[in-house]
């Protein structure tokens, strides 16, 4: 219908005109997307009040804030743990705190952004389709797969930084692709520097700057018919060109994570970082050979969860890439592919978490193998393979009544329409979606909740008390000590965020050195069991928890109404002789 | 169909020009000699002194100039801080926009900006009767070594001999070069012509005694050490066929033939290959004026002689014109043909060239910015911006580059108050992000422009383009001071250099 819609034959129209007024398909997708992730963000977060979904998100928008309204505002206040672009990019939304309070109080700020970034996913989706021969109808029932996805949507509704991620990984295959196919300079350096956003947005990006640096001096020294040292000095020339942002985004952020903070890698150093993290919740660093087969097992399924169909994606690509001798369309795949092994790798050495998140890219990565495969696309060159499989179709043709590329396009959509039931079971099994799944079948079944639904609904509302009840307090600037690793979302939600001391103030070592003597009123701890091990105070003064670490007595306890298991205690100080 | 390699004509001899074929030709009368040389020395600054250097500041721009510097004493004296502040906000704000400005030239350069494109097939397709005459001048002072290379340079370009007008421009007291001319035996359609001497003796002095002369349509300059390629003349004969009216000069591109013959010409190189094939024709793109090449600038002769020539009392006198063509309504473009220069291999020679060209370009946005308002009325405001970032404030930044490398540095290891006091928080961030981001642009330029013009060889180089940088701004230091000092001195660039050339023109 849109082929005949939009062929000249049938538009009595002229069609510049039309082209004027009509956006692309790429952009259509973009708004109607946005506009469904906003609702149901809007929807989840302001009105059902569901909190377990946010986690890291919330804390983006909590250091948003700090940045520009705690007691002593500056950028450094990002923190160098993890990369800064996520909450830089939050800045200028929650600017806008005093005209929306809730776009910080309830995190919605993160909402939007995730929104945003995965509704340009999707464009981004559509734009690869297109650019790499996908029929259009055809774009519009993969790029729906994409976008509708379950897991899509969770993580463009719960301010995550994958939805970041995945949009720049994209575009990072999307003009690699380009420049393979093309040559042109700008496809090249636009490839350098989403590479570079990539890694300001998550740390996996490194995987994605190897396999794009070797894809792009592979083709470069196969391509350059010229003698040995030159090949090498081009080959050498281009990997420059297409690392250099990479690579200066990557020194000058460890250059200021050390000038700020004493040392450069602090995600792997800092007392809040991934392997404190991993320490801190029993988790060993090093797993034995049983463990490394358990978690190679426990990330099959989690994929074939995500995405059941990936392994016959993976195998209809490659036979078709082989069979066309079409070596570049392998390239943006292999971007996507090189983050997933090694998030995969990643998993089975134990160096992070076990969470399905990190899988998230196997999604587009499916997608895009698909697009790949079922693009019309040149005749291939001739062979002999191809000679005797060209022999093989003519002889089924006679019995067939449907063409093979008919049959492999609409296999192609019934696999692709399957996936979104499939993704909607893993992202709702507890066991999958370890830490969400309870949060959003308590947000199925609102009204008759089972306990830990309720939990996992409930995850932030003891901070909001312990935030109200500090408030109430009408306590001057600077009073209250905290250490917002655990207590952002205290001072995230709190009206007055000047009253607390929290981490990022140039002078937290030498307030949480003598609380009283620096004006220090009262202070607020977790309880010491998980991540509460890290807190600043709990280490600084041990036993701060159980019974004030000596600098106070106890005004207030708040026990913990979610699965968090964080309880919180106010305590008063005690002045210092 | 390959015929680039038509042999040039030697066949000068038919067409005898006006003057004896490769003899002096200061033979006119003393009073039209004296006349010339009046039109080529106050041409301009008759008709328009408000276009014309021999003023470095107007009374007005003196008295700006003056109050500023007194506000800035008084503010020091009075109030440390502020002015402090003040100042460094000033510059912080020039340093953003020159690097919005670069982005936005980058933006256009890695998208092949529009360089004009005339095959050899077409340029050979245009026979002889329908070519104009043309004129190609030459201003040559002190350079025996390389005359010699030069005319052979001529003879190789590929233009009937008797509609090439070839003006070589000597100075009547240069023995030395009118020796090595002489011996060197100049085709017949070789006009020299002897400048009289009188000051400023610079090299648009001379161009203008040529262009009274000039009998071509369309008009070319080479420096003595130019290699042009030989079909140039014939592309922008075909390319000024093609363009729009107001299309009045076609720039080649100017490469170096020597870029490895030390560190300094490869980055020299690199910057050339950018500009030319680069920069220049996206900054052009985005409808803003251009300076021009110092060579392989050719022009409808109509067009020079309506703007007023040359600038004798610029010492870039390339850039000046660039700029008045463009507020005079004139478009430049251009061409996808080389000349070959030799780039400088001697660092004490380079700075000194490099001085002469800031010193001018200093001259140039001095004497455009006489009448701001007028200015932006002529240029349009992309062009009264593009004009300030390219002429005034790369000038500026050259200059400030290293004050700022200073003090970061001074920030950095010593952390002394009174950097803190004048760098507020809001000064501090975009200052720093701008030369961060700024630095980083122009290393990357460097790196997609060897990619681009197809030369890896050259990635050492511009992997080091930061020391090039240091040594950028010692020239722009040298022209400020000489700017205050003398501001017509035409600093000479030694040529001849380049061992491999001279060693050719010994053979």
């Amino acid at each position: 219908m849109q082929a005949v819609a939009s062929s000249p034959r049938f538009v009595a129209v002229p069609r510049r005109l039309v082209r004027l007024h009509r956006p692309s398909d790429a952009v259509v997708w973009f708004w109607s997307t946005l506009v469904v992730y906003l609702a149901v963000a809007l929807y989840v977060t302001l009105i059902a009040h569901s909190e377990g979904l946010g986690q890291d998100g919330v804390s983006r928008v909590a250091i948003a804030n700090r940045i520009l309204f705690s007691r002593d505002p500056h950028l450094a206040a990002v923190g160098f743990v993890w990369s800064p672009l996520p909450e830089l990019v939050l800045v200028p939304l929650v600017a806008l705190k005093s005209l929306w309070p809730a776009l910080v109080q309830e995190a919605f700020a993160g909402n939007i952004i995730s929104a945003l970034f995965m509704a340009g996913a999707a464009y981004q989706i559509f734009r690869f389709l297109e650019e790499v021969g996908v029929r259009r109808w055809l774009r519009w029932v993969l790029t729906a797969t994409f976008a509708f996805h379950p897991m899509i949507v969770l993580y463009a509704i719960n301010s995550m930084s994958e939805a970041m991620f995945i949009f720049f990984l994209l575009l990072v295959a999307r003009h690699l692709q380009r420049w393979l196919r093309t040559h042109e300079m700008s496809a090249l350096a636009s490839t350098a520097f989403y590479l570079a956003a990539l890694y300001l947005t998550r740390y996996e990006a490194m995987a994605a700057a190897a396999a794009v640096v070797v894809i792009v001096g592979f083709a470069t020294y196969v391509g350059t018919r010229r003698p040995t040292a030159q090949r090498v000095r081009a080959t050498l020339l281009d990997c420059v060109i297409v690392v250099a942002p990479f690579a200066t985004a990557f020194v000058l952020w460890a250059f200021t994570s050390w000038l700020i903070t004493g040392t450069a890698f602090q995600q792997l150093s800092s007392a809040y970082g991934n392997t404190a993290q991993l320490q801190s919740r029993g988790l060993s660093t090093s797993l034995t050979l049983g463990q490394e087969l358990g978690a190679v097992n426990q990330a099959m399924h989690w994929m074939l969860a995500l995405e059941p169909f990936l392994p016959v994606v993976v195998s209809a690509c490659v036979v078709v890439v082989v069979w066309r001798r079409d070596w570049i369309a392998l390239a943006a795949p292999a971007v996507l592919g090189a983050v997933l092994a090694f998030m995969f790798w990643a998993q089975v050495t134990g160096s992070v978490l076990q969470l399905l998140r990190y899988f998230i890219v196997v999604i587009p990565l499916v997608i895009l193998m698909v697009g790949v495969t079922l693009a019309r696309r040149t005749t291939p060159a001739p062979t002999p393979a191809t000679a005797v499989v060209a022999g093989w179709r003519q002889r089924a043709m006679k019995w067939s009544w449907v063409s093979g590329r008919a049959l492999a396009v609409a296999a192609g959509v019934v696999l692709m329409s399957l996936s979104i039931p499939a993704g909607y079971r893993a992202v709702m099994d507890p066991t999958i979606n370890v830490g969400y799944a309870t949060a959003l079948q308590a947000l199925e079944n609102r009204g008759q909740l089972t306990l830990a639904e309720r939990w996992a609904s409930l995850r932030f509302v003891t901070d909001h008390t312990v935030s109200q009840y500090v408030d109430s307090l009408h306590l001057a600037r600077g009073t209250v000590l905290v250490d917002d690793f655990l207590g952002f979302v205290i001072v995230m939600s709190s009206s007055n965020t000047e009253q607390f001391v929290i981490t990022s103030d140039r002078d937290f070592q030498q307030v949480l050195a003598d609380p009283d003597a620096n004006g220090v009123r009262y202070f607020l701890v977790p309880s010491e069991q998980a991540l509460g091990k890290l807190d600043a105070i709990n280490r600084a003064y041990p036993g701060a928890y159980v019974n004030g670490g000596g600098i106070g007595t106890l005004v207030k306890q708040f026990n913990d109404v979610s699965d968090s298991g964080t309880n919180w205690r106010l305590y008063r100080t005690t002045p210092t002789s | 169909m390959k015929n680039a390699a038509r042999k040039p004509r030697q066949s000068g001899a038919r067409y005898a020009t006006a003057a004896q074929p490769g003899v002096e030709t200061a033979q006119r009368s003393e009073v039209e000699q004296a006349a010339a040389l009046a039109e080529a020395v106050d041409g301009l600054r008759v008709r328009h002194p408000d276009l014309s250097a021999s003023r470095v500041l107007t009374q007005a721009q003196g008295l700006v100039l003056l109050g500023l510097a007194l506000a800035c004493v008084l503010g020091f004296v009075v109030a440390p801080v502020p002015t402090g502040v003040l100042l460094s906000g000033c510059v912080a704000a020039i340093y953003v926009l020159v690097f919005v400005s670069d982005v936005a030239v980058f933006r256009r350069l890695i998208h092949a900006p529009h360089i004009v494109e005339v095959t050899d097939e077409e340029a050979c397709a245009i026979p002889d009767n329908e070519l104009p005459v043309y004129t190609v001048m030459i201003a040559a002072y002190h350079e025996p070594e390389v005359i010699a290379t030069t005319l052979r340079s001529l003879a190789a370009l590929d233009y009937p001999a008797h509609l090439l007008d070839i003006k070589l421009l000597l100075e009547a007291d240069d023995e030395a070069t009118r020796a090595a001319v002489r011996a060197a035996l100049p085709a017949p359609n070789v006009d020299v012509v002897l400048v009289p001497p009188s000051h400023p003796r610079t090299k648009p002095k001379a161009l203008n005694f040529g262009l009274l002369r000039a009998r071509g349509e369309l008009v070319t300059i080479y420096d003595a050490e130019d290699r042009p390629e030989p079909l140039q003349l014939r592309r922008a004969v075909v390319a000024f066929s093609r363009a729009a009216p107001r299309v009045a000069c076609l720039q080649a591109k100017l490469e170096y033939h020597n870029p490895h013959q030390n560190l300094l010409t490869s980055w020299f190189a690199i910057e050339y290959l950018s500009w030319f094939g680069f920069a220049l024709p996206a900054i052009a793109g985005g409808d803003t004026p251009v300076p021009l090449g110092g060579t392989s600038m050719h022009m409808r002769r109509a067009v020079l002689e309506e703007i007023g020539g040359w600038d004798p009392f610029n010492v870039t006198e390339d850039c000046d014109l660039g700029v008045r063509l463009y507020r005079m309504g004139y478009r430049t473009e251009f061409l996808n043909s080389t000349t070959y220069e030799e780039a400088n291999s001697d660092a004490i020679n380079w700075i000194k060239q490099r001085s002469r060209w800031y010193k001018g370009y200093a001259q140039t946005w001095l004497v455009h910015m006489r009448h701001p308002r007028r200015l932006w009325h002529e240029l349009g405001g992309r062009g009264f911006c593009g004009f300030n970032m390219l002429v005034g404030a790369t000038t500026l930044t050259a200059l400030l580059n290293p004050l700022f490398w200073v003090l970061t540095l001074t920030w950095f290891f010593a952390h002394p108050p009174f950097i803190q006091s004048i760098f507020p928080t809001w000064v501090y961030f975009p200052g720093l992000a701008s030369m961060i981001a700024g630095n980083f642009l122009a290393c990357y330029v460097d790196l997609i422009v060897i990619r681009a013009a197809g030369r890896p060889g050259l990635i050492r180089a511009a992997l080091l383009a930061p020391v090039y940088w240091l040594l950028i701004s010692v020239g722009a230091l040298r022209a400020f001071l000489q700017l205050l000092i003398s501001p017509f001195f035409w600093e000479k660039t030694a040529h001849g250099l380049d061992r491999s050339q001279a060693a050719e023109a010994e053979a």
